[in-house]
């Protein structure tokens, strides 16, 4: 290649990847129309710039090798949990299997319940609209001691459901947390959501919600095909699960006797 | 220096085009696709730097990567490029043929690229870098990116042949 050439290829070249000045450009393009040999020449590098770039592209026809895709799986799933944690302050997300495998050991009654509600779970909708002002906390996570939330934590034996304004509550199993204090998973219900909650009750005797998460009930109303058991979302309540829950859920019989005496545990009075 | 860490919706964003980046490299979808995951991880790992665009971060990473391979295989000046075909359909017709023969001598050609005109060809057009950015990542002046550019460009457009 001759200078000339080489001189006039780095002008093209600085064209085509806009590295020219407006002197430069106008310049250039002058050139061209006085010689269409610059501009057939552009053409060319133009059309092996493009071919370049299109032969890069073949790899997206290519199937990624396991190795790299179980990665992009990974970050899928892990980004998915993220999102979903993200949009969901006031909600919450849940499965204890884990925990509950080890409930259902010990407490069979319950566990019947439990495993009966999964995949049975299907809600009308307002269960954070309509139903905001009776069953939803306030940016505190403290639940209302005399909305319907409130009295069923309070009042209500896991494996009982309460109905009523259209939404459905139903506490899974109680459990003391590390820092004593105790605590309930809930399942709340409308037409359109599902969610799951813990929350849990502080020395001011309220329930305040510590996670919760809710899905979008399907569409069709197919409440039996409704998956609580499954899916990232539940990883949140049970992660939360893994962090505070030392110890066993507390028989019905010690539950019982819990809501007995609102909720004050043995020996508490003495250690304070 | 202090870091940032991207999402993994940003890095997932990001693969595409740091894959094809990759294979603009090597001209092997398996061996990208390494390249890709060992991208993917060492941000995973080390996050970026504050105020550095995520992609153009990546391209680097992979860029250098690459030529850590290079390196160690010690085979590139020397290698044969490998050129994996899509796997399109191709329905048969004389145009098809005509345009696979014309694919196949612009791929020929990509190959016959020598690895540091590709290389700049990869960064400049498929990375999307200024010559300034090209010149800092492959730390070499900006004339030597025009002019490697310059001659990439002019090899490929020789060996197809656009107006024989």
């Amino acid at each position: 290649m001759t200078d000339p050439q080489n001189a006039l290829d780095h002008l093209l070249n600085g064209y085509l990847d806009d590295e020219l000045n407006e002197a430069e450009r106008t310049e250039l393009e002058a050139m061209m129309l006085k010689d269409e040999r610059i501009g057939l020449r552009l053409e060319e590098l133009a059309q092996a710039n493009s071919e370049f770039i299109e032969s890069a592209n073949e790899v997206d026809s290519v199937p990624m090798t396991e190795s790299l895709s179980a990665l992009m799986d990974r970050l899928s799933a892990e980004e998915s949990q993220a999102a979903f944690k993200d949009e969901t302050d006031n909600v919450i997300t849940f499965p204890i299997w884990r925990k509950t495998t080890r409930f259902i050991e010990h407490h069979r009654a319950i566990a019947a319940a439990l495993i009966m509600g999964v995949g049975a779970v299907v809600l009308q909708p307002a269960f954070t609209d309509r139903q905001s002002q009776s069953i939803m906390p306030g940016t505190s996570g403290i639940i209302m001691a005399q909305s319907q939330l409130g009295d069923a934590l309070e009042t209500l034996a896991s494996g009982s459901v309460v109905e009523g304004d259209g939404v459905r509550i139903e506490p899974r199993f109680s459990f003391v947390a590390s820092n004593e204090a105790p605590c309930r998973v809930v399942d709340v219900a409308s037409g359109t959501e599902a969610g799951r909650l813990i929350a849990c009750r502080s020395d001011d005797a309220q329930w305040r919600i510590q996670v919760a998460s809710y899905h979008q009930a399907p569409a069709d109303g197919a409440s039996e095909n409704y998956q609580t058991a499954s899916g990232p979302y539940h990883d949140v309540i049970e992660t939360y699960l893994d962090q505070v829950m030392t110890s066993e859920p507390v028989a019905s019989s010690e539950e019982k006797s819990l809501i007995a005496t609102g909720w004050k545990q043995p020996g508490a009075e003495k250690g304070n | 220096m202090s870091k940032n860490t991207p999402s993994n919706k940003e890095i997932m964003d990001a693969v595409p085009h740091i894959r094809r980046f990759a294979y603009s490299l090597t001209r092997n979808a398996a061996d990208a696709d390494d390249l890709v995951q060992s991208v993917v991880e060492r941000i995973l790992q080390n996050g970026t730097p504050e105020d550095v665009d995520l992609k153009k971060w990546m391209f680097r990473v992979c860029r250098n990567r690459w030529i850590d391979t290079l390196r160690a295989s010690k085979v590139r000046q020397t290698a044969e490029p490998e050129i994996e075909e899509a796997s399109a359909p191709s329905p048969s017709s004389e145009d098809v043929a005509g345009s696979r023969m014309m694919m196949n001598r612009v791929q020929s050609a990509i190959a016959a690229l020598p690895d540091n005109y590709r290389e700049v060809l990869t960064v400049v057009a498929v990375g999307g870098a200024s010559y300034k950015e090209a010149a800092s990542m492959l730390k070499v002046p900006i004339g030597t990116i025009m002019s490697r550019l310059g001659r990439a460009r002019a090899m490929v457009a020789e060996e197809v042949g656009y107006h024989d």
